[in-house]
């Protein structure tokens, strides 16, 4: 038990006053403003943003809520969640290893550097001369050959992707979002996320992804 | 009732999973989250953060980070649930912690950090968690038998019964004005004797 702090307590945690007390003008404010937001819990629209007086009391009384009361995770949001987390825990499992192949031969940088270097006047000579000879050989090629005729044009394009393999806008998952929920964007990326995920897993399952 | 979980699953089949996701395929875990989610959200999580998007966020980051250090978890005969309500617990105390709120309040909606005791007690998940959230509904009850009784009646119509404020008002033969002022302060007191346990 930690021994008590008088500057831990917030600042409006003095005596309460009594059930039947009268209540100033602050008081009734700070209560209506209290009551309102009690309204959007109980409603189930949780307030995106609320003022830091009124935080902690918010949450006690959320807590207390869900204390006694049965509390439902939707399977959409739960679905959500989980496709995040797994998708944020193989990402950091991949770049918090960085492992380099056993196999490889590791040389030092300085003499990388070294042996680069003395060996690229010789490389650009060898890269000129080859696209010197290429050259040549095509002209004398198309000099003596017959012109041949140009390809036929595709007859058929090339099938279009599926929408779900394609970029789209987001407008559509995310549809329009009321006021009181402007602040609760972590939703609309996850499920844009859950989405988003779902065509690359198509994409890698099928083979598309290089 | 605890949220019901996605799909049942037998503690072999539980064992099966993990060293599934031990062995590289980290994929393995979904059906373990899934399973899970529900009750670390309805009784760890919402009741001591009191936020439902903070509680989205821990009950995410928990779940990552089960997946992260999958390798750490050591089978004991028992669900992986007590380890995946341990990381919560903690990520909890970080949530308060960096919010620097009252360490008196965030200790006591953070209530109780020793896990259970009896493995075969904890062997079900779900039986965890109603035996959780009969523990909170205990301290709740507790709390507000010792309120003054027109804070407690406050609470319990607007916040535990959810009538409007009209009716609790017309119940209470008060104006919905004085209704707010009486839930305001049955709150700040049931806080305040909270943080004072």
């Amino acid at each position: 038990m930690r021994p008590d702090d008088p500057t831990d307590l917030p600042p409006d945690d003095d005596a309460v006053p009594a059930p039947d007390a009268p209540a100033d003008a602050s008081e009734r404010a700070r209560a209506k403003a209290f009551a309102e937001l009690i309204d959007k819990v109980v409603a189930g629209r949780p307030p995106a943003a609320v003022p830091s007086e009124q935080q902690e009391l918010l949450e006690v009384a959320t807590a207390l809520r869900a204390s006694v009361r049965p509390v439902e995770l939707g399977a959409s949001r739960r679905s959500a969640i989980v496709e995040s987390a797994l998708a944020a825990a193989i990402d950091r499992r991949a770049g918090g290893h960085g492992r380099v192949s056993a196999s490889l031969p590791v040389v030092p940088i300085g003499r990388a550097a070294a042996r680069r270097g003395a060996r690229t006047p010789w490389l650009i000579a060898a890269t000129t001369s080859l696209v010197a000879a290429a050259a040549l050989t095509l002209w004398l090629r198309d000099r003596g050959a017959p012109r041949a005729a140009p390809p036929a044009p595709a007859t058929a394009a090339a099938a279009p992707l599926p929408l779900e393999l394609r970029s789209r806008p987001a407008d559509p998952l995310v549809g329009a979002i009321p006021a009181e929920r402007a602040g609760a964007a972590l939703d609309r990326i996850d499920t844009i996320y859950a989405d988003r995920l779902d065509g690359f897993r198509a994409r890698t399952m099928s083979g598309g992804l290089r | 009732m605890v949220s019901e979980p996605a799909s049942e699953l037998p503690l072999d089949e539980e064992a099966r999973l993990i060293r599934q996701a031990q062995g590289g395929d980290l994929d393995a875990m979904r059906p373990l989250l899934e399973r899970y989610a529900p009750p670390l959200y309805a009784t760890v999580i919402l009741p001591r953060l009191g936020n439902a998007v903070s509680a989205e966020e821990v009950l995410r980051d928990t779940l990552a980070t089960a997946v992260e250090k999958i390798d750490r978890f050591t089978w004991q005969g028992k669900t992986i649930y007590p380890w995946l309500r341990q990381i919560a617990i903690n990520k909890i105390f970080d949530v308060h912690r960096s919010a620097k709120r009252s360490r008196r309040l965030a200790d006591a909606m953070a209530h109780e950090v020793a896990t259970e005791t009896d493995p075969e007690s904890s062997a079900d998940a779900l039986l965890m968690a109603d035996q959780e959230r009969a523990r909170q509904r205990a301290l709740i009850e507790s709390t507000l038998t010792d309120l003054p009784e027109r804070y407690r009646t406050a609470i319990e119509l607007r916040l535990i019964g959810e009538l409007s404020r009209d009716e609790c008002a017309r119940r209470l033969q008060i104006s919905v004005g004085a209704f707010d002022v009486l839930l305001h302060r049955a709150v700040r007191a049931f806080r305040k004797h909270v943080v004072s346990l």
